[in-house]
Parts: structure tokens; C-alpha cells; sequence
């Protein structure tokens, strides 16, 4: 910010208060010119947000001189650029909307007996997990080789008989 | 081994507060000047005169938004508004720009060239506006304003230069569980006043003071529901 007296800016520092102390007469002047630096008011508590700032308040007060007791004939407050802002939010926020939840997921294994994964605690033999598998991949593959000769020897038989 | 196994994904915590029952809101007012006389001792006459004021509002399911060129209020009798713009929401309502009616107190109070424009914007009751939109927005534009000219030879006591006073509040994105759209009340009130005359201006032999401003000042009030990320600030002027 910058103070142009007589065409000189000169730097100033917000916060500054300039007191302003005028006798005309039997008039007295009185007051002050402030740039302010911060807003005043403040309240926050996490769910309420307040506060006032001015850029530039100017207090001017008039007093008739009179003695040792002036008498207020007026007063003026002026504030440029006046702002203030309050907000509310409940805890935590607010929920605008929510991106669907996917239904929860439900996984059945089949009933049949869960094969052991590790040996037994007693006893001989530390393969019974692999042995059933092999003596159930045995039992299929003689049935489809079985079924595979079956098939063969009716073909045969068939093409004897149509010769 | 038990006969079924869920899988159950992970529940994001619930901590924010639906829309639907939420309360909260939302205000900011900016206006280019503020002024308050009394006139004898304290207590006896009272005036106060708001200059181009804008205001907007948020609550759960409506924003609003108004653009005066005068607020007057004297000590006893009811404001004296001397035009507003007003729009509410929902449904989204925009009102303006439209230029007000000229402030008829010259040369106490000088008013040029008033530009109003209120803006409401909550989209339906249950629907949150979108988070980079003001759910409202006041604004007011004058070219400049004049106190205390009383006459030709006697310096005004202010003039400012070009102002736009602007007052928005908004539902704005704020951290959430994943997977939620939660949100924050901001509320931001700001004027791009660039400068002000006092006594005359100054320059030119001119024994009164121009103050140049150097960055709009700039209140800006969040409010979250934690005291971590809750704040207000107040934007620095500027230094040179």
C-alpha cells in the first residue's frame, strides 16, 4: 500500500494509525485513521467461522470547546471496503452425495469335503491331499480311455458287419 | 470349516453428515463504504448508510443472493432501501446485471454509476450445487463514490476510484472418506477497491492523501466441522 502526499508515494504498513487532533475555533476534532491489518471478531470453533475486516476505518469526533467538559455536537465512523463473512458446517463436514457401495459379496464354496492342505498330525503318509486328486485324475482319465476303447471296438464291429 | 465365507468390502466411516439432515450456513456481505453519524451528544440522532452492499446466503436446500445500491437507517424508523436485487434458489435465478438507481444525496453522499448482480445457484432440494460453483453470489460495481463534498472550494472527506464489492458462498470440496462427496461452507466477501482519496487526494500540490491499494482485500471464512481445517482469513493488502 502506498500514501501519495504531494505526489510522493511513501510505503506504508498496514496497521498504521494515524491520530488526527484539529482545533478550529471552538472546534475540536478528534479521531483517527487506521489501515487495518487483520480481521477482528474472529471466532472459530471448527463448526462456526466469523469475522469483520476494512481495508480503512476512519473515527472522527466533534466536540465544541467549551471548558474543561466538551460537548459532543458529532461523531462519524466510516469504513471503506467493510466485509464480513460468517459459516456453519455440522461435524465432519457434509455429505453431498455418496458414490455407489457395490452389494457385499457373497462366496459359497461347494459342500464337498475341503481337501487337507498339510499332513496329519499321526500317522504314515503326508500325501493324502495329493494322492485323492491323483486317484480322482486316475479315475477320469480310465473312464474317457475306457469309453474312448468301447467306442472303437463297436466301430469295428460295426464296419465288419457292413462288410 | 463353516459352510459359507463373506466378503464384505470395506465400509468407508460415516463421518460427515448427510445432506438430508444437515444443518448449516453460509453469509457474507461486502459493501464499497460504510458510514455512521450521530449527530449531538451520544444517543440522540443516529444515521447509518450502507453503500452498495451485496450479500449472499446458504442454507441446506437454498442460497440467495442481493445487490443494493443504499442501505439507510436512521435512529427509530425502519431501513430505508433504495433498490435491491434479489435472487433465490432453488430453482437457480439470476438477476442482473442491471444498473441501480443513482444515490439522490449529492453532495453529501455521490454515487456514480451503480452495477448490480445477485446469482442463486442451489440446482433442487437434495442436490448440493457443484463445488467450484458459488451457491451464491452478490456483486456490486460503482465507478466511484464521493463523502463529505459539500462545495466546490472544500475537499471531500473520501473518494474512492472504481469498486466491485463481490459476496459468494459456496459448498467447497473438503477432505472425506473415500468414495464420498463431502464438503465444506465457505463463505468469502471481497471489494477491488484500487484507490481512495482522503481530504482531496493527494499529488499535484494537492494537500490531502491518495492511498493506492495494491491487492483486493479478501475475508474469507471456512468452516469444515474440525478445528484442524477450519479458518478465516483475511488477505494481506499487499505490500509495495
Amino acid at each position: 500500500m502506498t500514501v501519495g502526499a504531494a505526489g510522493t508515494p511513501v510505503a506504508l504498513s498496514l496497521g498504521i494509525s494515524v491520530p488526527i487532533n484539529l482545533t478550529v475555533g471552538a472546534i475540536m476534532l478528534s479521531g483517527g485513521i487506521n489501515l487495518n491489518a487483520g480481521a477482528v471478531g474472529v471466532v472459530n470453533t471448527g463448526t462456526m467461522v466469523a469475522g469483520d475486516a476494512a481495508l480503512l476505518t476512519i473515527g472522527l469526533t466533534a466536540r465544541i470547546n467549551t471548558g474543561p467538559a466538551p460537548i459532543q455536537v458529532a461523531a462519524v465512523e466510516l469504513a471503506v471496503a467493510p466485509l464480513h463473512v460468517d459459516a456453519t458446517s455440522p461435524k465432519d463436514g457434509i455429505q453431498c452425495a455418496t458414490a455407489p457401495t457395490p452389494p457385499p459379496t457373497t462366496v459359497t464354496p461347494p459342500t464337498t469335503p475341503p481337501i487337507p492342505s498339510g499332513a496329519p498330525q499321526t500317522g504314515a503318509g503326508g500325501t493324502a491331499g495329493v494322492q485323492e486328486g491323483a486317484l480322482i485324475a486316475l479315475g477320469l482319465v480310465l473312464l474317457v480311455s475306457g469309453a474312448g476303447a468301447g467306442s472303437m471296438a463297436y466301430r469295428r464291429r460295426r464296419a465288419g458287419h457292413a462288410a | 470349516m463353516a459352510g459359507a465365507l463373506t466378503l464384505v468390502s470395506p465400509a468407508a466411516p460415516a463421518s460427515a453428515t448427510p445432506l438430508a439432515t444437515a444443518t448449516f450456513s453460509g453469509h457474507a456481505t461486502s459493501e464499497i463504504l460504510e458510514t455512521f453519524g450521530a449527530v449531538g451528544p451520544p444517543g440522540t440522532l443516529a444515521v447509518r448508510v450502507d453503500v452498495g452492499p451485496a450479500t449472499a446466503n446458504v442454507s441446506r436446500n437454498a442460497s440467495s443472493a442481493t445487490a443494493s445500491n443504499l442501505l439507510a437507517k436512521i435512529t427509530g424508523p425502519p431501513a430505508i432501501n433504495v433498490q435491491t436485487l434479489t435472487a433465490s434458489a432453488p430453482p437457480p435465478q439470476t438477476v442482473g446485471p442491471t444498473t441501480l438507481i443513482p444515490i439522490p444525496a449529492a453532495p453529501l453522499l455521490d454515487v456514480k454509476l451503480l452495477t448490480g448482480q445477485a446469482t442463486a445457484s442451489w440446482p433442487k432440494v437434495g442436490t448440493c450445487p457443484a463445488a467450484t460453483v458459488p451457491a451464491s453470489l452478490g456483486s456490486v460495481t460503482t465507478a466511484a463514490a464521493t463523502i463529505g463534498g459539500l462545495g466546490a472550494d472544500l475537499p471531500s472527506l473520501i473518494r474512492t476510484s472504481v469498486a466491485t464489492t463481490q459476496s459468494t458462498t459456496q459448498l467447497v470440496s473438503a477432505s472425506g472418506p473415500a468414495g464420498t462427496d463431502t464438503r465444506a461452507v465457505q463463505a468469502r466477501a471481497t471489494n477491488t477497491i484500487s484507490s481512495i482519496d482522503l481530504f482531496g487526494g493527494g499529488g499535484s500540490g494537492k494537500p490531502g492523501i491518495t492511498i493506492t491499494i495494491n491487492k483486493a482485500p479478501t475475508l474469507t471464512g471456512l468452516a469444515t466441522g474440525s478445528t484442524a481445517t477450519s479458518k478465516l482469513t483475511f488477505s494481506p493488502v499487499g505490500e509495495p
